[in-house]
């Protein structure tokens, strides 16, 4: 497209990588599972606006669009950033999709399986404004169809929890007295999507750093004599790395265009529901499928070809490797997401199109 | 490090014209003109179907009109040859001639072997072949030894090319050979193309039969065949560059991820009649999200090709990850089918039969896999 909007997209990617690169030392990162998270980085992410990147200025947010948010959650990935801005990101963008206003202060998304039920696994609940969102349920009142919202400041009562890298992983309460509110159709669905485009996307970013740390490791580190890199198995075992690196980025780069394309299309009052017909090919959960079953495979080799060292706490690859191994079963498990797949597949090759049209379709909308 | 160009949507425009091929495609199976099947890019020689694709203008469609093609765009041939393929069309007649040959010969070919070939190419009636394997010369290209004499208005070539597809059927083939010594271990020095047609003295075409029992690979031996200087192609000495430069298209296209898939549609469409349980569905949405990751890495690079660019890691990234998806997908089949591969028996089984015996060669033809991942461990920056 035009060269004016890559310089500004490669600007903001070098903003935000230098930023975090500058917070995200190993000690930091390491220090931040202990402490939940790493407020400086937090307040300095926060001072740029790139904390409500993707949501609209009228809902509170910094503008930009989902490319935005989304090249900044690779970059969150790709640093181990131990502080919720993909987590913030997506229910910024949440709710400027549903006309609400977005609240200062770091957030989380989080969908609940019914009003009254606790939030389970919320990323930082401890520490952020909880945007809980539901199905419609006939006990909320808003009707069989009606999705829900509710705003949890600082939830008291939150049960700590966490992930094998450290991260916050909370039980949040949403007591009766959460004050509930009715969204439009779609919503609830739209912030499952989120949430499973959000975690690719940090997986697409961890996923890239763990190869840029085998590689490094590998061009010096000797034995017998020679760099590792010197070895055709060695070689080999780099490039299988990358294939899997190559295909989750493609698949969350794909997963983003879709889901930017039909942001457009909802936007022009369509109800994601119309949107997605029983014939498209859902990117988002192809997308979150293969990071999920990618991300193995990537931790693997990265610790194979690390030797022992990389299984140390003192060594920083498990900072990466610990996230890979807990982001693949957050948000869709790979198996939950292959089903969710594999149902889809078999509908459509039960019908006219068949297996090929479904495939050919997910594709996010034709571009210019 | 950059491993993949922007993933890209399609041209909105390719959507119709997708259409188009699917409704001939419909045609063509209810009329019974060909049986679906798997790696038929390589096996499935039908040269009136070429024609009648060709009818259509979707053969050589990147051939500009005034050499009697459609002019159209890389991305709308990637559109049809992926439709094509995932059909189990029987496209390996005019194949190399499209891929190949019309890049070929528009980027180096001269005036005169354009207005000859192009025009018949993109009839449908003009098959070639691709000269470059050699005895001792597989993984290692440059160690071709087939070799061309100066004389007088020409070269007289002599030497031996192997698996080379559909020779026996072809008209020609661009053979990649020496035609001057190399430059102490610049190998790739002194390696030119010439445009050799099959039917002339001096030309024997030997069967090499596949563990199939199938004829599609052949040994070529050349004895002192004379090649007129008009069949040169490009420029003398610059073979090697002229043979590598269109390697991208080769390994990143969808014939490097589709090979098996009539097998996998047809058995989406048996478990879908079936209505088998979750497990089934598991394994089918792995291989599911896979092939649709590994589209959309092809796409990447062929929406980087159109734009003039060399993803040249990103290509062999696509056949390496892409080829070995399609031996998955027959492990996938094996695994849910309730048949064991039968040459002789029902459609499931003789679909797993087929891909089972061809699955060797996915990750052998245009450059093993191995020597891809060499390529790209040293473009990551490994020495």
């Amino acid at each position: 497209m035009n060269t004016g909007m890559n310089d500004e997209r490669d600007l903001l990617r070098a903003t935000v990588d230098e930023l975090l690169a500058e917070h995200c030392t190993a000690e930091r990162v390491a220090a931040a599972a202990r402490d939940g998270w790493d407020d400086v980085l937090w307040r300095a992410l926060e001072d740029t606006g790139l904390t409500l990147a993707g949501s609209s200025e009228e809902a509170g947010g910094s503008g930009g669009d989902l490319t935005m948010a989304a090249d900044i959650a690779v970059a969150a990935g790709a640093a181990a950033a131990p502080v919720p801005l993909a987590e913030t990101l997506a229910a910024g963008m949440l709710l400027a999709r549903a006309g609400a206003e977005i609240p200062p202060g770091p957030l989380t998304l989080a969908v609940a399986e019914g009003p009254g039920a606790a939030l389970r696994r919320v990323p930082y609940g401890r520490l952020a404004t909880t945007v809980a969102v539901g199905s419609g349920e006939a006990r909320t009142g808003f009707g069989p169809n009606g999705d829900w919202l509710a705003v949890i400041p600082r939830p008291a009562g939150v049960t700590p929890g966490r992930n094998l890298a450290g991260e916050p992983r909370d039980e949040v309460p949403l007591g009766p007295g959460a004050a509930l509110r009715e969204v439009p159709p779609g919503t609830a669905d739209y912030a499952r999507g989120l949430l499973r485009l959000f975690r690719s996307l940090l997986i697409a970013g961890a996923a890239q750093r763990a190869l840029g740390l085998t590689v490094a490791y590998v061009n010096e580190r000797e034995q017998f004599g020679r760099a590792l890199a010197r070895f055709p198995t060695v070689q080999q075992e780099i490039a299988r790395m990358a294939g899997e690196v190559a295909l989750i980025s493609a698949a969350t780069q794909a997963a983003v265009a879709a889901e930017h394309a039909m942001s457009d299309q909802i936007r022009a009052a369509q109800t994601r529901a119309d949107q997605m017909g029983a014939g498209t090919l859902s990117a988002v959960v192809a997308a979150k499928a293969q990071a999920s079953d990618s991300a193995g495979t990537v931790a693997a080799i990265a610790h194979q070809l690390h030797g022992a060292i990389g299984t140390t706490e003192e060594h920083r690859l498990r900072l990466t490797t610990t996230r890979l191994w807990s982001w693949r079963d957050e948000d869709g498990t790979a198996a939950e997401c292959f089903a969710e797949l594999g149902r889809a597949a078999l509908g459509a090759a039960g019908q006219g199109g068949g297996l090929w049209a479904w495939l050919a379709s997910g594709q996010g909308a034709p571009g210019a | 490090m950059t491993l993949l160009p922007p993933v890209r949507p399609l041209p909105a425009a390719t959507a119709e014209l997708r259409s188009a091929v699917r409704a001939f495609l419909a045609q063509e199976l209810q009329a019974g003109r060909f049986v679906p099947a798997c790696d038929a890019w390589l096996s499935g020689w039908d040269e009136s179907f070429s024609r009648r694709l060709a009818g259509h203008g979707w053969v050589g469609m990147t051939v500009p009109p005034q050499y009697g093609g459609g002019g159209r765009s890389a991305l709308e041939r990637y559109v049809v040859i992926e439709e094509l393929l995932a059909a189990g069309a029987p496209v390996a007649a005019h194949w190399v001639s499209d891929r190949q040959i019309v890049p070929n010969l528009l980027r180096y070919g001269s005036e005169e072997l354009r207005q000859r070939y192009l025009p018949a190419i993109a009839r449908g009636e003009c098959y070639f072949a691709i000269g470059l394997s050699e005895p001792d010369a597989g993984s290692d290209l440059a160690a071709v030894r087939t070799a061309g004499t100066r004389v007088d208005g020409g070269w007289r070539v002599t030497g031996t090319k192997i698996w080379t597809s559909g020779a026996h059927r072809a008209q020609a083939f661009i053979v990649l050979l020496r035609t001057g010594p190399p430059d102490g271990r610049q190998r790739h020095v002194g390696l030119s193309q010439l445009l050799i047609e099959l039917d002339q003295p001096g030309v024997t075409i030997r069967p090499i039969i596949s563990m199939t029992g199938e004829h599609h690979f052949n040994e070529v031996v050349l004895d002192e065949v004379f090649v007129p200087d008009g069949q040169v192609v490009g420029t003398i000495g610059a073979g090697w560059a002229q043979a590598t430069s269109e390697l991208a298209y080769e390994r990143s296209g969808p014939e490097r991820i589709l090979s098996t898939f009539v097998l996998l549609e047809t058995l989406a469409g048996e478990l879908a009649a079936r209505g088998r349980g979750p497990q089934a569905a598991q394994a089918l949405g792995r291989v599911t999200a896979r092939l649709w990751a590994c589209r959309q890495m092809s796409l990447a690079v062929a929406g980087a090709l159109a734009e003039g660019q060399a993803p040249d890691i990103a290509a062999a990234l696509v056949k390496d990850v892409g080829t070995r998806l399609e031996s998955e997908i027959i492990d996938v089949a094996r695994a849910l089918a309730e048949t064991v591969p039968d040459p002789d028996g029902g459609r499931i089984a003789q679909l797993l039969a087929h891909a089972v015996l061809h699955a060797p060669g996915f990750t052998l033809r245009g450059g093993t896999n191995e020597i891809l991942r060499g390529i790209v461990a040293r473009a990551l920056g490994l020495r």
